[in-house]
């Protein structure tokens, strides 16, 4: 019996090293992006051709993207003429958790029609791991790929006071983060669709009892806390029948230390996580996104 | 397992379940099979439990594998104190531990069933930033006895107890008393007992707000089943 014991202990003291931090990320890999072409499951299906774009303002390129010495190439699609990068206004869009950027194109479409159809840059890209970016996902990484595509958008001669960043569900974190801690470039404003609030929120939403995010993962999304380091316009949209990262446990926490000087809301009706375009209206969608870019 | 659910399984949200649903399954492996009646006086036991709720995945219907070991000593014919370590949570680096201390109140008297109560404390602390957690519970059972070899099922109420009024973003913790009905049958053959029990958990509160995808009639709470090993050691 004692040696059962014995070998148990030391069996469970090996192996206790388990972490659920892989099976957080949804990556699917890719060999081409398809976008229009693209057959595969979607966001925002339905999206009408009113909202394509033209061929020639798609530019699918590639960057290294070092974090911590970990170098990785990354995929980014900048719509919109990179040749007017240095006086537009662009918008950083760092999409959800899942698959690639053939996943969210239509959303980076409806992106790029607000306030008239390329009215404003967008730059998407595909964070390490995601689509064809290679490497292994990772919060730093992911912050390190967002602030390598605004690098890269400076280096086209672009500002922070017209840097607009989008963040949509796990791309809040990122979005949230480099307008809290600036690194390339401070971006003048920040919008956030159906953000996390942290990682402990949401095990402690599942668990009802008060426990600790770290007894599973290292990851360590905190909107709610890095939101109150946040002083540039903040636009708030939140489905308010989201299953998935509920309105008033996750976004309106976020909203509530937002601390900065200008704040709005847009709590969705009948949206849930995934769906907020498409029951608000894609066009008063971007026209409210329109309005907060251009205030 | 977790990676052959993630091949199945795709979606954003699915894939968020396997993170989610292990956490609560870790607050439901802190209640796992129920002790319900005393070891006799001086006699040692080791115990071996498995199982968890029983949560949709991928279109099956699985249980969360929870696993804890442990032993139980009879202090005199009517209280027996016990220890459990919980296995699967370890695998994970948190160290979760239950000590227990039942008390038969009555024995079955014709239909009128035993009465017996367990108050048990839960530690857990992670090896990852030392976060810990400190849970009381207590449990009330009630238990017939089927046959003369010391079978018997069993039901009961258990209690867990959340001490913190403010969870994280300070938020006000609104579950403070997560309660769980148990149902049980104990097969006892010579030093062997074993046990399968159902629970109830958190029939109070809805699921159809939470990400977890939990199974249980209705839309309150969760379902869960659990099988637990008992070898007595040494005559009493």
């Amino acid at each position: 019996m004692k040696r059962i014991i014995i070998l148990f202990l030391v069996a469970t003291g090996l192996q206790a090293c388990l972490r659920l931090d892989s099976q957080f990320f949804n990556v699917q890999e890719l060999t081409t992006y398809e976008l229009d072409n693209y057959t595969g499951e979607r966001e925002l299906p339905e999206l009408p051709e009113a909202y394509d774009v033209d061929a020639e303002n798609v530019h699918l390129f590639s960057l290294k993207s070092n974090d911590n010495g970990d170098v990785q190439t990354i995929y980014a699609i900048y719509l919109g003429d990179t040749a007017r990068i240095a006086t537009d206004t662009v918008i950083v869009y760092c999409h959800g958790n899942k698959h690639h950027m053939d996943f969210y194109w239509n959303r980076a479409k409806l992106m790029a029609h607000v306030g008239g159809e390329h009215r404003y840059g967008v730059l998407m890209m595909d964070y390490r791991g995601f689509g064809m970016s290679t490497g292994t996902t990772t919060e730093s990484g992911l912050t390190t790929d967002v602030n390598t595509c605004m690098q890269w958008l400076k280096d086209h001669g672009l500002t922070g006071d017209r840097t607009v960043l989008y963040g949509y569900s796990l791309g809040s974190a990122p979005a949230t983060t480099l307008a809290a801690d600036p690194q390339s470039l401070r971006a003048s404003k920040l919008i956030l669709e159906a953000p996390f609030a942290s990682a402990e929120v949401m095990v402690q939403d599942a668990a009802l009892a008060a426990l600790p995010a770290s007894y599973f993962t290292d990851i360590r999304v905190d909107n709610a806390e890095k939101i109150q380091f946040v002083d540039q316009p903040f636009c708030w949209i939140h489905g308010i029948n989201d299953d998935f990262l509920k309105i008033d446990t996750h976004g309106e926490v976020v909203y509530n230390h937002y601390q900065g000087s200008y704040r709005e809301a847009h709590r969705i009706p009948e949206a849930v996580h995934n769906n907020v375009p498409a029951v608000m209206g894609y066009g008063e969608y971007v026209r409210v996104v329109g309005e907060f870019v251009g205030k | 397992m977790i990676s052959m659910y993630a091949q199945i399984i795709s979606p954003f949200i699915c894939r968020m379940r396997i993170l989610l649903f292990l956490f609560i399954a870790l607050l439901a492996a802190c209640s796992p099979v129920s002790m319900v009646k005393p070891l006799q006086k001086k006699q040692w036991a080791a115990t071996a439990t498995v199982g968890g709720p029983l949560v949709g995945f991928g279109g099956a219907v699985v249980p969360v594998p929870f696993t804890s070991v442990g032993a139980a000593y009879g202090v005199d014919s009517v209280s027996t104190v016990a220890l459990r370590a919980h296995a699967t949570a370890a695998l994970f680096g948190v160290a979760q531990i239950d000590g227990a201390y039942l008390r038969q109140w009555r024995g079955q008297e014709g239909g009128i069933p035993g009465i017996s109560t367990v108050v048990q404390a839960t530690y857990m602390v992670d090896r990852w930033e030392g976060n810990s957690r400190f849970y009381p519970s207590l449990d009330v059972n009630a238990w017939w006895d089927v046959g003369k070899k010391g079978s018997f099922i069993y039901t009961g109420i258990t209690s867990w107890y959340e001490l913190k009024k403010i969870g994280t973003a300070d938020r006000v913790q609104e579950h403070r008393w997560i309660p769980a009905l148990n149902l049980g049958f104990t097969r006892s053959r010579g030093k062997w007992n074993t046990s399968f029990e159902c629970k109830y958990l958190a029939p109070f509160t809805s699921h159809e707000s939470l990400t977890v995808d939990y199974k249980a009639p209705g839309s309150n709470g969760a379902f869960g089943v659990y099988v637990g090993f008992t070898r007595k050691f040494g005559k009493p």
